[in-house]
């Protein structure tokens, strides 16, 4: 009897304090998915991080072209962009709860980027001197920060995605505990009612009704609560957070292209190699890389249709007028295709450079704006999906905040409601055990 | 009356005492976080290796061995010149009259091969608004001698009208083959097997093939035996870069069975001295002309040991292109050209300033570009 008596007030309690817990711990959760897509979102530190070595590869070039090609192109001083990056590393390092992993790619990257500088600065001070080898070494440093660098830059905005993937998944957890205890505790004070009534031949306890009520009420309302909190993660943030990262996707695919095409316009083609006999079909990195990304088949048509609601229905276009425009760029690889295309056709003659696809050099680019450039298409591309993941993450941010509304209270409201359901048991099963015993003892 | 048992007092706080000085140690422990030890990769352009041929190399030959690919059964013998047109006044229904009505000339260049033929990366002049031939990216020796064919087609004045379209080591050979350029000038050695796919000048320049290495390096060499058979030394084993689609891949190929070290192929010129500098290979090889504007790129190169090929120059021109019609005469046309600048007439078009000591054009063209002692400028062999 007395053990029945100290279960019915207990279990309250403990339901109060698995509510508190377990309301608390989603309260948490949602906090750090909400951190984390705050981090990934458009101008945070692990985004950023992947932008400013783009960034820095964009204005070495831009500034290796505008000392020869034509002159005084808008550019930052690499070293500007250098010193960001550091500060990008510094902060990202400076998280307490990174991963080993995530600490290894922060900490190679910072060893890489010197290394990184000083294939820039050789290019630069080659170039300044009218060196040729200053692109080889250009082109040296381009591929060292896309090949090392900037996937470990990826990795670990990576390992933040999924530890966004990992909280959500936790927030929408059902919540089995608090169900157990909410079941568990209600038995206990029917039962305790039960026993107590069938002993002291009194049917209805107030203490233990007013307790019951009110584990009723906050059972019912926090199990509410958490699966309103649930559905609003499960249909809404998961879907956010999965288009914004599938919006990154899409701006590092268009960001490959850019690089691909100042690099093109940099070293003149010097990457390029020709099938050993006839038709001598030129095949330069940086261009096959560009239109790989492009095509139809290509990773940036498959990361659009992913994300297609999301932005406005010019961008298809945008990036099949871009392919176009990287086909009819005056480049040794479309020039060679060209050549062979025609060649194979004995009835017309080859596409001598003077005919009418390719009627312009490959240099010298003395004008910016008459130069052959897919800088625009670049531009018009690039800034809807900036637009939209930006929307996104703020809707997901909204998202989280609505998840979270009252989640706080709840928590501490549930752990006062029972501790007050566990004293109305106590004060309730008081009267009768005295009453009992003292019956117990005259029957004795 | 029961009394409920207690612990030993003593006992009780020690276990507190000690249970006190663990968290205090905890709370004031300073975290850690290790460093984690990485490797950063070294940045090299990429190389591949060259497969040993198994044959023993053959002696230098002084002269190209007979041929039946050529129009004659001596490769280096090209068309004769026919009697000079009258710049501005191209035989009608010739390719040069094709080019002075189209009003430029095409051509193939290299745009890395420093003093040769290179994209002029200095500091690039305003171009003037209404002469947009002003402004020439392209220079070098053979870029001077596209420039004395366009003053020949067009008039002095028409020198520079020349399209460029650089051309890698690959490419030059389908360049000319597919009839995309007029004209290719690209350090490009005659050979018989490229007789096949494309026609050639006579001789403008002899080369041979010869090392580049780090001027500190007092061991590699190459050596000639007394019947002429080349032998690389001192390589013990490292590598020596050079480019594909050359007669100089091919050279070092079958050294490589003697010689040894392996041959490693680059994209382009500027990789092979990239490598180089960064110790990727232990010398890097071609022909001596472009290994001195290699070296002219970076004071701390040399030049080592014997030239190791005979290595005739050449300007290449479409040979099965329709388009082309009569490009027999176009290049007997060139040949006519490059006599002029190998003759001692001073009254002609030189594209540089020549001086009392220069006894021809060529000479001063090689002054400028290769060296201060010109040597005596090639024989150029015709059809009979």
């Amino acid at each position: 009897m007395l053990a029945l008596g100290v279960v019915a007030v207990i279990a309250p309690v403990v339901l109060g304090a698995v509510v508190l817990v377990g309301t608390h711990g989603t309260d948490l959760r949602l906090s750090d998915a909400g951190q984390t897509g705050y981090r990934l979102s458009s101008g945070q530190v692990d985004d950023l991080l992947t932008a400013d070595l783009i960034r820095l590869q964009q204005d070495e070039t831009t500034l290796f072209q505008s000392q020869v090609d034509y002159g005084q192109l808008a550019h930052r001083d690499p070293r500007a962009d250098q010193r960001q990056i550091e500060v990008d590393l510094a902060t990202a390092s400076g998280r307490a709860d990174g991963s080993s992993r995530e600490r290894t790619d922060l900490t190679t990257i910072a060893d890489e980027l010197p290394v990184y500088m000083d294939l820039g600065a050789t290019a630069l001070a080659d170039n300044q001197q009218g060196l040729p080898v200053g692109t080889a070494y250009l082109r040296e440093a381009s591929s060292y920060l896309r090949q090392q660098m900037l996937p470990k830059a990826a990795d670990v905005r990576g390992i933040e995605q999924s530890r966004l993937r990992a909280d959500i998944g936790q927030a929408a957890g059902f919540p089995w505990w608090r169900v157990l205890v909410f079941v568990t505790a209600l038995g206990c004070l029917l039962f305790a009612h039960e026993q107590l009534a069938r002993r002291t031949h009194r049917r209805l306890n107030a203490g233990l009704l007013v307790a019951g009520a009110v584990v009723l009420a906050l059972g019912a309302g926090a199990i509410t609560t958490t699966l309103l909190s649930r559905h609003q993660v499960v249909t809404d943030l998961r879907s956010r957070a999965n288009s914004a990262v599938g919006l990154t996707k899409v701006r590092d695919d268009i960001d490959r292209v850019d690089l691909d095409d100042e690099l093109t316009a940099s070293d003149h083609d010097e990457d390029c190699q020709t099938t050993p006999t006839a038709p001598f079909i030129v095949s330069c990195a940086n261009e096959s890389d560009a239109l790989a990304v492009l095509g139809e088949r290509g990773p940036l048509a498959t990361d659009l249709a992913e994300v297609r609601p999301l932005l406005p229905a010019g961008v298809r276009t945008d990036r099949e007028r871009w392919l176009t425009a990287e086909l009819v760029l005056p480049t040794l690889e479309n020039l060679s295709k060209q050549a062979a295309a025609s060649t194979s056709k004995s009835t017309q003659h080859p596409p001598r450079y003077d005919d009418g696809f390719v009627n312009r050099s490959l240099g010298p680019y003395t004008d910016a704006a008459t130069t052959p450039s897919t800088e625009k298409l670049f531009v018009s591309l690039r800034a809807p999906v900036l637009d939209a993941s930006r929307h996104e993450w703020s809707r997901y941010a909204a998202g989280v905040r609505d998840a979270r509304a009252g989640l706080d209270v709840l928590a501490w409201v549930g752990l006062a409601l029972g501790l007050a359901a566990g004293l109305a048991a106590g004060l309730g099963r008081r009267p009768r055990v005295t009453e009992y015993w003292s019956r117990g003892e005259r029957a004795a | 009356m029961n009394r409920r048992p207690t612990g030993p007092p003593r006992l009780v706080a020690a276990a507190v005492a000690v249970t006190a000085v663990l968290g205090l140690a905890a709370c004031s422990a300073t975290p850690t976080v290790s460093v984690p030890t990485v490797s950063v990769p070294t940045p090299l352009p990429s190389m591949s290796l060259v497969p040993v041929a198994p044959v023993t190399p053959d002696p230098v030959p002084t002269a190209l061995p007979s041929c039946t690919n050529s129009p004659g059964s001596d490769p280096a013998a090209s068309w004769r010149p026919p009697p000079m047109p009258s710049p501005g006044a191209m035989p009608s229904g010739s390719t040069m009259r094709r080019i002075q009505e189209r009003g430029y000339l095409i051509a193939g260049v290299d745009q890395d091969a420093y003093q040769v033929s290179y994209r002029d990366l200095s500091p690039s002049p305003s171009p003037s608004a209404s002469d947009g031939d002003a402004y020439q990216p392209y220079e070098g020796f053979d870029v001077d001698l596209l420039h004395a064919i366009a003053a020949a087609v067009f008039g002095r004045k028409g020198a520079d009208r020349i399209h460029y379209v650089p051309v890698t080591q690959d490419f030059r050979l389908g360049a000319a083959d597919e009839g995309i350029v007029d004209v290719v000038a690209d350090s490009a050695t005659i050979t018989c097997s490229r007789w096949k796919q494309v026609d050639f000048s006579a001789d403008y320049l002899d080369n041979a093939q010869e090392l580049l290495v780090n001027s500190d390096n007092r061991k590699v060499g190459v050596s000639l035996s007394p019947d002429r058979v080349p032998r690389v030394y001192g390589m013990h084993g490292g590598k020596i870069c050079t480019v594909g689609s050359t007669t100089s891949i091919t050279n070092l190929a079958a050294l490589q069975y003697t010689g040894d070290f392996r041959a490693v192929q680059a994209t382009n010129w500027s990789d092979c001295i990239a490598l180089l500098q960064r110790g990727a290979v232990e010398a890097m090889s071609t022909v001596n002309t472009i290994l001195r504007g290699l070296r002219a790129q970076d004071p701390y190169l040399k030049v080592v040991g014997d030239g190791f090929s005979y290595e005739p120059q050449a300007l290449m021109f479409p040979k099965s292109d329709p388009y082309s019609a009569g490009d027999s005469q176009f290049v007997g046309f060139v040949n006519g050209v490059i006599a002029a600048l190998e003759s001692g007439d001073r009254d002609g078009y030189c594209p540089q300033a020549m001086t009392a000591a220069d006894t021809s054009c060529w000479g001063a063209l090689y002054r400028t570009w290769l060296g201060p002692r010109p040597p005596h400028p090639p024989i150029p062999r015709y059809l009979p």
